[in-house]
């Protein structure tokens, strides 16, 4: 019975050096990135790769309950700062079981999305509450992101919440800051602004568009594609603004900085022949 | 002799074992969101609702933060 006794005690004190070890490697290995935090205090801290595997749950539009898992985290090798996170995000809802991607491939074949601060209305504006979107990498928001405009960064002392949002009218070509998008999936254009985050490609064979505020083109020289124009002429005919005939190219942006002085961003696009007189 | 020292590992183990499954869960799970937006093709958003409260998620910067409530140990 003794020898008994003296098994137990022996095995548990055995078990409990394993199950000591085992706990120590499971909390370091839970905070690969410098990022991640474990206080050992009451609440416990996740971020940078630590998220993965998390589920979150939440409730759609039409209040159905979605799940949502956080697959996979990495950073993204394209921000030379090493700041952005790209999340493979998969959902499962009362309608499907099945794990589905939140994501469409992007011209890279990613699949994933950049979490983002507050929401979006149908407009196009940003609202700056406590909810996120995760903004995938073939959005137009998560374009304006890895192209340097971080929303949450301040650069020569200016927020780049304002360059972020100028920039997501800008790509999808939404002109009258209506959340009306006038651009076509894989249509080029280049893209420069006040901070030099992006500066206009020289011999680009490209033409001065439009110059762009948070709530849409504040001078529009020509639109991307010939039939928006009459769409433009109809809903905001104040915002055309011929202002590239007034300068040289090589002096371009400084004329625009001082004919557009609310614009934050320019870009300029290929010309493009309507398509009726083809 | 070999068996009662192994019921006497496992026995030590679930013990202390159980309590990291249980933090490992908490951690996993971050229920009760603040709230998340859905944006799934270009900005055709479909928004979401919060339900309630006792883990938060937020994003700082580029990443997502989430912090779970106090850990029953």
């Amino acid at each position: 019975m003794q020898k008994t006794v003296r098994w137990w005690m022996g095995s548990s004190v055995v078990a409990i050096l394993i199950a000591g070890v085992a706990y120590f490697a499971h909390q370091h290995q839970r905070a690969p990135e410098p990022s991640a935090s474990f206080p050992t205090s009451a609440s416990v801290t996740l971020k940078g790769n630590a998220v993965q595997g998390a589920v979150l749950r939440s409730t759609d539009s039409e209040g159905r309950s979605v799940k949502l898992k956080i697959q996979a985290v990495e950073r993204d090798s394209k921000d030379p700062q090493g700041e952005i996170y790209l999340y493979t995000v998969v959902y499962q809802n009362n309608l499907n079981p099945q794990w589905q991607n939140l994501c469409q491939p992007d011209r890279d074949h990613r699949v994933t999305a950049i979490p983002l601060s507050g929401q979006w209305d149908s407009s196009g504006n940003h609202m700056d509450n406590e909810r996120m979107t995760f903004a995938c990498t073939n959005s137009a928001l998560a374009k304006c992101v890895r192209w340097g405009y971080k929303p949450w960064k301040t650069v020569q002392g200016q927020s780049l919440r304002d360059y972020h949002q100028a920039c997501s009218r800008m790509v999808r070509a939404d002109y009258c800051g209506t959340g009306f998008a006038h651009t076509r999936d894989g249509t080029e254009i280049d893209i420069y602004d006040r901070l030099r985050i992006q500066k206009r490609t020289p011999h680009s064979g490209m033409k001065f568009e439009a110059a762009w505020s948070p709530d849409g083109a504040v001078a529009i020289s020509r639109t991307r594609f010939p039939e928006t124009l009459a769409l433009v002429k109809r809903d905001c005919p104040e915002r055309l603004k011929y202002v590239q005939g007034k300068a040289k190219s090589s002096n371009l942006l400084s004329s625009l900085e001082h004919d557009a002085p609310k614009a934050l961003i320019f870009n300029d696009s290929f010309v493009k022949v309507s398509q009726a007189s083809k | 002799m070999k068996g009662k020292c192994l019921y006497g590992f496992f026995a030590a183990s679930v013990l202390l074992v159980l309590p990291l499954i249980a933090e490992a869960r908490l951690a996993a799970n971050g229920e009760n969101l603040n709230g998340v937006s859905l944006n799934g093709i270009d900005l055709n958003t479909s928004q979401t609702t919060p339900t309630a409260t006792n883990s938060m998620i937020r994003v700082e910067g580029g990443q997502l933060v989430i912090q779970s409530a106090p850990i029953a140990q």
